[in-house]
């Protein structure tokens, strides 16, 4: 009944095909083409003509930069290119972690000012490590022998002790109001290096720390259902047909590409389906190279075990291969700090779980040369109370704490084994060089290579941008 | 430039002019008019002596060139008189009470300009003088080369915008013919548009075919593609109204409303959520869900579907319980959805913000909440107007009891869901019980330790003492909090006053205090019995003593709740005297009155049921709140017979104004904010509203027709849908930040026009529709890329991309099956087991939009977000290629009668196409398919081995599985039958049954459990080639786009 060959004389047709097929050739070129946002000129920062990217396999790839989320080259010199975002919800007890406060012992289980509760020292030591003689609490050690890489903020101060509204603070720079997240800001900025794969992947967390507001929704970052052990082919959603296999998805897309050439021959030939055809031919790798990119089992047994079994090492493991991939900012949600009670037992057995996942992140980034490049975070939202309530004891826990604490940072242009600021005597007020979120929002954007100030979008007339209108760069901490 | 704009509460300022602002300063502003000439002689002594101490000393800090600190200028005669967030600086005439003056004398410690140094005594007695005499100032501009860096919305410049003027008066131009296309002009629109392209020297384009026509057509007005037969109908339609039967056709289509309700909602930020996940907290005791958002929804799909003047659309979504023939079930109240559906915040400060920014932009198209803070950066709008509008917000409630709507569900449906609902009010009631008398017990038991630990500041040492002589948890907030009362309480009073003395002197002085308690009648006769003849030595003694009344209590505490949680029971088992110690610390209600959901919420959120000050209800931890209202939500969400409700809000007795939040925050109040409405809105002779809050008076401001803006903003929004942009692209601001209008004669013509016609949007939508401008093809032409690229100027049609509801309509339209009843609670549109329902009645969650929602750039319910953003991203590729949405369309498409009564494959080929693009297929397009078919049959009988013997039809036994890295297709075993989802109520009704946290449904139980349908899952079986074939056309751009 059919004709099995086709008429195809229309040179029109060819001509497009060809063009397509030529940018094929050219070697996972479609990148650019491949994505399209309509809006109205709305991008205030401008994207570089084209640019070559260095992909890890050796080989250049050709990125056209036309696409909203194809690389761009960032107005400063970038000291870093990816960012892996370890947030440490429950907000981390800064005294026992990051911050030695050995002055608290003389104070202990006395009352101070009219703070409430009495003083309870850290019951860990902080021993000196690396060569830089960093102190990091020994619930560390793995990260203790990476401390050379890091970088210790211990002068971080916020407004609200309330885990949702200061979670939201942390990864937003907006208390109340929603705004684009940290991830959504940066991939905007920056676009991604792999289109095949989401540009900004968050590992569990919530939504409102990877929204991106009033950007465009292809700056959110995308929602994967991770979890270690768990088929790696329902991590993201519709990653699989349950219903075809990849041949006749292959042969539906040919289809599919030769009747879009036709329709495309009656409507102007318009970027937006061009860029819808393409998106397509991504759909299609993405299937397969973002289930292998979620899939730890790649790895040796060796550094599957330097991550650890747990729930945390299979996130930053998976965290390193996406940024490996070329993902821009990956979000790790790694909470579980919010110790009220029985500190000394509970954060022993937290920090225990991200100290060996960390410590392997860092030392694995630097084996592969992606340690310069990738800026790895690690924080909550607050800190704890220098004090406790009633008397010092086993079950002493520290409430929430905003005026000072602390986080870290490694990597990507960070300067390694320093300590910046710091906190008063008893670990209850910045002391030197306080740093607003905003502030560490401001310097996280320059070592990306944005000065924060210009990084704006337009949104009900007005430019809006990541520090509203605060924040200074902490230039001290940049290599 | 980035705008100063943020809002950070906590912030507080280094120092602030015009600090406390006497509220009749602010009325009497305009004493002195802007415009008046002062004479000569005041001009000479201001150049004198005057200017050169502002020029020296102020404008650092307030002039256009530098900064607006406090929002002040003191640059312009203008500005000066305006002054800043508190109100005028000067008034003429009286500088004992000019902020400016009181702040040079430095009279007020917390108000002394300049701050570094007072002025000389001169100069401070000169500005006196001056503005003794009148304030004489000539400055009518602000110096030269002012204003580059500093941003302000109240110049004259910003004024005179022209969206805040009144609509021009237009003649409708008469261009000439075109050379190409004579007589192309067929309304006045067409006239504006050709004069407009012709002054560029552009050519319109010619007029669509037929089909691409009513493709258009169908999607802008009904969302939906037009059915085999209506394209057919008229593409053969010689008449000459053949094109005006068919816009008038559609126009009167019930899925009309559903299409353009769905434009409005974005708008309005529907959702059927609050967003906030600490639902309840201080403010509202139910779950996160709305139980009747949706009838808000209906209210308006059915409002677009009647063609409700929108004049009165407005006033009715503003303040339908005000108008003066509202009934008591009226349907017009669930137009108050408007105000109700938005976010809700913990602080209600944010919520009200979130109401007039939802407001102003829908409605006006203004950043209204830019001014919550300080004066708007660039549109006309002072702090006090935001102030005004925030008085009329917080001086609204909303009340658990809703008035009933009428409901067409069948009398069976409405019996089972009161039924349902009776049975879970009583569990509730029987929860609500149980918790007081546990949490009752608990004190009753331990009131001797409670007491005394309940007075020590919470992080006292000796606290965690007293907690572990007592065994009591020092963590037992809530318990502690309810100790902490007034010292007139009836019952704990005298302890409150007591233990106020010190430690040391116990003894004797409570001996001199307890015969002044005594006296008190006050008191509980129990209590002042009791310490009588007490004569306590130690604080000790007296917590002893009340723990023993407590514990005499506690032998008839049963039998008073026994009695009191019987329903229609008056006996009270005690004398008055016990039964308020029983009923401390918590007042222990009666069951008539918390026998219902609504009276249940009452009983925690207000006071209603409370006579005296000092009663108060327990407080609900999260998963109390949760177990109590969650299912009665789900109930109202998903039962059929439901009675639909409205999400009304009212006045309180008291509307007051509010006073200025200098730098938006509350404990930094400025000058009182009469409620009333924008002044750059108003127009001349703007009065105060004098109506309860005011809200009546607001809306018909707003829908008034001297109002600049409101009818502007709405022809704009329908000009953006039908043409893809409007006339401002920016359509939620048409203030100064937003760009000159590509036609603004025909903007301003359109709106008057629409207003005389009575605000009917269907008449607006003809008159576009029959232009001959909306009618044009979509082809581009070299003179137009040349001359006018990106086709703001319309010499063309637009090619546009479905929206997400569109592309998911569009396939349930082409099953078949789409379900098309009108109306009704949410379902879910996102998630198997698939709804066919259209998504307009999509349960939308702003605290966790769907991803696939989101993917294809639904509308941020967050805030009003009425322009959609098209974005393509590599997901919504793998929506169509595997979610199991399109493979069910699919499968359905291809097993249409007519496809499969097709007798050859051309034939069914030829089904296909009508059914999807409503067209024949192209002689090329068939050999592809037969292409296709040809090679998918290859893979497919590889795949499934027994293929031939079972035929090509998919019925074999077997289903794919994932197998290393590929899905291969696993033959012969049984395909397990898709578990069945019946319905998302799954509690048990037995009335006796405790209710079970377990037993509820994953909805109730889980706040963030998605909503889901009743129905079976799409069966995981492989797709033949010819279902392969339709999924494949699904992809194609053509199903996608529009031109």
């Amino acid at each position: 009944m059919f004709e099995t060959t086709e008429h195809s004389n229309c040179s029109n047709v060819q001509t497009v095909a060809s063009r397509r097929e030529f940018l094929q050739t050219a070697g996972a070129g479609m990148a650019g083409l491949a994505l399209t946002v309509l809006l109205d000129g709305q991008d205030a920062h401008a994207a570089a003509p084209s640019l070559l990217v260095p992909s890890k396999g050796g080989a250049k790839k050709i990125a056209v930069a036309n696409g909203p989320l194809a690389p761009k080259m960032p107005p400063l010199p970038a000291k870093a290119k990816y960012v892996i975002h370890i947030f440490a919800g429950g907000a981390p007890s800064h005294v026992d972690t990051f911050d030695p406060k050995p002055g608290m012992q003389k104070h202990r289980d006395q009352t101070v000012g009219n703070s409430g509760g009495v003083i309870f020292p850290s019951p860990f030591e902080f021993p000196k490590c690396g060569k830089s003689g960093l102190e990091i609490s020994e619930i560390f050690p793995k990260l203790g022998e990476v401390a050379d890489e890091m970088c210790v903020i211990r002068s971080l101060t916020a407004d609200v002790p309330a885990h949702g509204p200061a979670a939201k603070f942390m990864n937003t720079g907006s208390l109340v109001l929603t705004k684009p997240s940290l991830g959504s800001w940066v991939l905007y900025g920056l676009g991604t290096e792999n289109q095949n794969l989401p540009g900004f992947v968050a590992l569990g967390g919530s939504p409102d720390w990877r929204q991106s507001a009033f950007l465009p929704s292809l700056y959110q970052g995308a929602k994967t259902d991770y979890r270690a052990g768990a088929p790696v082919d329902k991590v993201l959603p519709n990653l699989r047909s349950d219903f075809a296999t990849q041949d006749e998805q292959r042969l539906q897309l040919e289809l599919a590409h030769k009747l879009d050439d036709m329709h495309m021959e009656k409507v102007r030939r318009d970027e937006q389906l061009e860029a819808r055809i393409d998106s397509f031919e991504l759909a299609f790798r993405m299937q397969t190279e973002a289930i292998e990119a979620f899939d730890i089992t790649k790895e040796t047994q060796a550094t599957r075990d330097q991550y650890g079994k747990g729930q945390l090492g299979a996130r930053l493991l998976v965290a390193r291969r996406l940024v490996e991939r070329g993902v821009r900012f990956v979000q790790v949600d790694a909470g579980g700090w919010d110790h009220h009670a029985n500190l000394e037992t509970s954060i022993t057995r937290t920090a225990a779980e991200i100290d060996k996942a960390a410590g392997a992140l860092i030392a694995d980034l630097k084996v592969r040369g992606l340690l310069e490049e990738t800026l790895v975070i690690w924080g909550g939202e607050f800190g704890r109370t220098p004090t406790t309530e009633g008397r010092v004891g086993e079950a002493s826990g520290r409430d929430h704490h905003s005026k000072v604490y602390c986080t870290w940072m490694a990597g990507g242009g960070v300067k390694g084994g320093t300590a910046y600021g710091s906190s008063d005597e008893l670990g209850m007020n910045p002391g030197t060089n306080p740093v607003t979120v905003h502030d560490l929002h401001a310097t996280i954007l320059r070592l990306m290579g944005f000065d924060h100030k210009n990084l704006t979008y337009r949104y009900n007339g007005r430019d809006f941008r990541l520090t509203d209108n605060f924040g200074e760069i902490i230039k001290d901490i940049i290599a | 430039m980035v705008a100063d704009c943020h809002f950070t509460p906590m912030r507080t300022l280094s120092f602030l002019l015009l600090l406390s602002m006497p509220a009749a300063v602010l009325t009497a502003a305009p004493v002195f008019a802007a415009d008046e000439k002062p004479d000569a002689k005041g001009v000479e002594f201001f150049e004198a002596n005057i200017r050169p101490v502002l020029i020296e000393k102020c404008y650092s800090c307030h002039s256009l060139a530098t900064k607006a600190k406090g929002g002040l200028l003191l640059d312009t005669r203008e500005s000066t008189l305006r002054g800043g967030g508190s109100g005028p600086a000067i008034v003429p005439g009286k500088p004992d009470e000019s902020l400016l003056y009181k702040a040079i004398a430095y009279a007020q410690a917390d108000l002394q300009m300049p701050p570094a140094a007072k002025l000389p005594a001169a100069q401070i007695s000169a500005i006196r003088a001056w503005i003794q005499m009148g304030a004489p100032d000539p400055r009518d501009k602000p110096p030269a080369g002012a204003g580059a860096g500093v941003l302000n919305g109240m110049t004259p410049k910003a004024k005179s915008h022209w969206a805040f003027k009144p609509l021009k008066k237009v003649e409708v131009p008469n261009p000439p013919d075109d050379v190409q296309w004579p007589g192309w002009t067929k309304n006045a629109v067409d006239r504006f548009v050709l004069a407009s392209l012709q002054a560029k020297r552009i050519a319109p384009s010619a007029t669509a075919p037929r089909a691409t026509l009513i493709r258009r057509l169908s999607y802008d007005l009904l969302g939906l593609p037009p059915t085999t037969l209506e394209m057919k109908a008229f593409v053969n339609d010689k008449s000459p109204d053949a094109w005006e039967k068919v816009v008038d056709r559609m126009l009167a289509s019930p899925h009309y409303g559903e299409r353009w309700g769905r434009h409005w909602l974005d708008s309005a930020r529907y959702s059927d959520t609050t967003g906030n996940d600490d639902d309840g907290g201080s403010m509202r005791i139910s779950d996160y869900r709305f139980p009747y958002a949706w009838t808000y929804r209906d209210y308006v799909v059915k409002a677009f579907n009647d063609d409700k003047p929108y004049n009165q659309f407005l006033i009715e979504q503003i303040a339908a319980d005000k108008l003066p023939d509202v009934k008591p079930n009226d349907e017009r109240l669930a137009a108050l959805g408007f105000l109700t559906v938005g976010k809700r915040f913990a602080n209600n400060d944010d919520t009200i913000d979130e109401r007039i920014d939802a407001l102003t932009k829908s409605t006006m198209g203004l950043t209204v909440a830019c001014a919550r803070c300080h004066d708007h950066k660039f549109d006309p709008i002072p702090t006090a107007d935001y102030y005004a509008l925030h008085g009329v917000f917080d001086s609204l409630y909303e009340p658990e009891e809703k008035p009933q709507l009428a409901t067409e569900a069948k009398e069976d449906d409405r019996v089972q869901f009161a039924m349902k609902l009776a049975t879970l009010e009583s569990k509730n009631r029987d929860v609500i019980y149980k918790i007081l008398r546990d949490r009752l017990t608990q004190f009753q038991d331990g009131a001797e330790g409670y007491l005394q630990i309940a007075l020590l500041p919470n992080r006292s040492p000796r606290r965690a003492d007293l907690a572990k002589q007592y065994k009591i948890n020092p963590d037992e907030r809530e318990i502690f909090d309810s100790l902490r009362i007034g010292g007139d309480h009836p019952v704990l009073g005298p302890f409150q006053q007591l233990a106020r003395v010190p430690d040391d002197s116990f003894a004797d002085k409570s001996a001199e205090l307890i015969p002044r308690i005594l006296k008190d009648k006050n008191y509980n006769p129990l209590v002042t019995a009791m310490l009588r003849d007490l004569k306590p030595q130690s604080l000790l003694d007296l917590a002893k003593a009340y723990g023993s009344l407590f514990a005499k209590a506690k032998q008839s505490t049963p039998d008073y709740f026994r009695e009191r949680s019987t329903a229609g029971n008056k006996i009270v088992p005690v004398d008055a005297a016990m039964e308020q110690i029983i009923n401390t610390p918590y007042f222990i209600p009666a069951a008539d009155d918390i026998s219902t959901a609504p009276q249940q919420a009452e009983y925690f959120s207000s006071r209603k049921l409370m006579k005296e000050r000092w009663q108060r209800a327990i407080e609900l931890d999260g998963s109390e709140r949760r177990l109590l209202f969650a299912a009665i939500n789900e109930l109202r969400l998903t039962e059929k017979g439901a009675t639909p409700a409205a999400m009304i809000i009212g006045d309180k007795a008291n509307p007051r104004n509010s006073r200025i939040f200098i730098r938006g925050e509350r404990s930094r109040l400025g000058a009182e904010a009469p409620r009333q409405f924008l002044e750059i809105a108003a127009g001349p002779g703007r009065q105060p509203f004098k109506e309860g809050a005011g809200r009546l008076e607001l809306a018909r401001a707003i829908a008034d027709k001297q109002n600049p803006l409101t009818a502007r903003v709405m022809v704009n929004r329908v000009w953006m849908y039908h043409f893809g942009e409007g006339f401002v692209r920016s359509p939620d601001d048409l203030g100064n930040m937003s760009e000159t209008p590509s036609h603004p004669e025909l903007l301003d013509y359109l709106s008057g026009w629409f207003m005389e016609r009575g605000w009917s949007v269907k008449q607006l939508h003809k008159l576009i529709l029959m232009s001959k401008t909306y009618q044009q093809d979509s082809e581009t032409r070299f003179d137009g890329e040349e001359g006018n690229p990106d086709n703001r100027l319309l010499w063309r049609s637009n090619l546009r991309r479905l929206d997400f509801e569109a592309i998911r309509d569009s396939m349930l339209q082409l099953t078949g099956k789409m379900d098309t009843t009108v109306g009704g609670q949410p379902a879910n549109i996102t998630d198997e087991p698939y709804s066919y329902r259209r998504s307009v009645y999509g349960f939308v969650d702003r605290l966790n939009l769907s991803d696939l929602m989101s993917q294809f750039d639904f509308a941020n319910p967050e805030m009003t977000n009425t322009k959609r953003i098209t974005t393509i991203v590599p997901q919504q590729a793998l929506f169509f290629m595997n979610n199991a949405l399109p493979v069910e369309v699919a499968r359905q498409i291809a097993a249409r009668q007519s496809v499969t009564n097709a007798p050859d494959d051309v034939a069914r080929v030829e089904a296909i196409y009508e059914v999807l693009f409503q067209r024949a297929p192209k002689e090329r397009e068939i050999a592809m398919a037969g292409a296709f078919i040809q090679k998918a049959t290859e893979i497919y009988d590889k795949k499934v081995p027994d293929a031939s013997a079972a035929g090509k039809e998919g019925k074999k036994e077997g289903k794919m599985v994932w197998k290393d890295g590929k899905m291969v297709w696993e033959a012969k075993k049984p395909v397990k039958e898709a578990p069945k989802h019946i319905g998302t109520m799954m509690m048990q009704m037995d009335p006796k049954a405790e209710i079970d946290m377990g037993k509820m449904s994953e909805m109730a139980r889980n706040k963030f459990a998605v909503m889901k349908n009743e129905g079976d899952l799409v069966e995981r079986k492989p797709l033949t080639p010819w279902e392969l074939y339709v999924q494949a056309l699904l992809y194609s751009n053509e199903f996608v786009y529009v031109n």
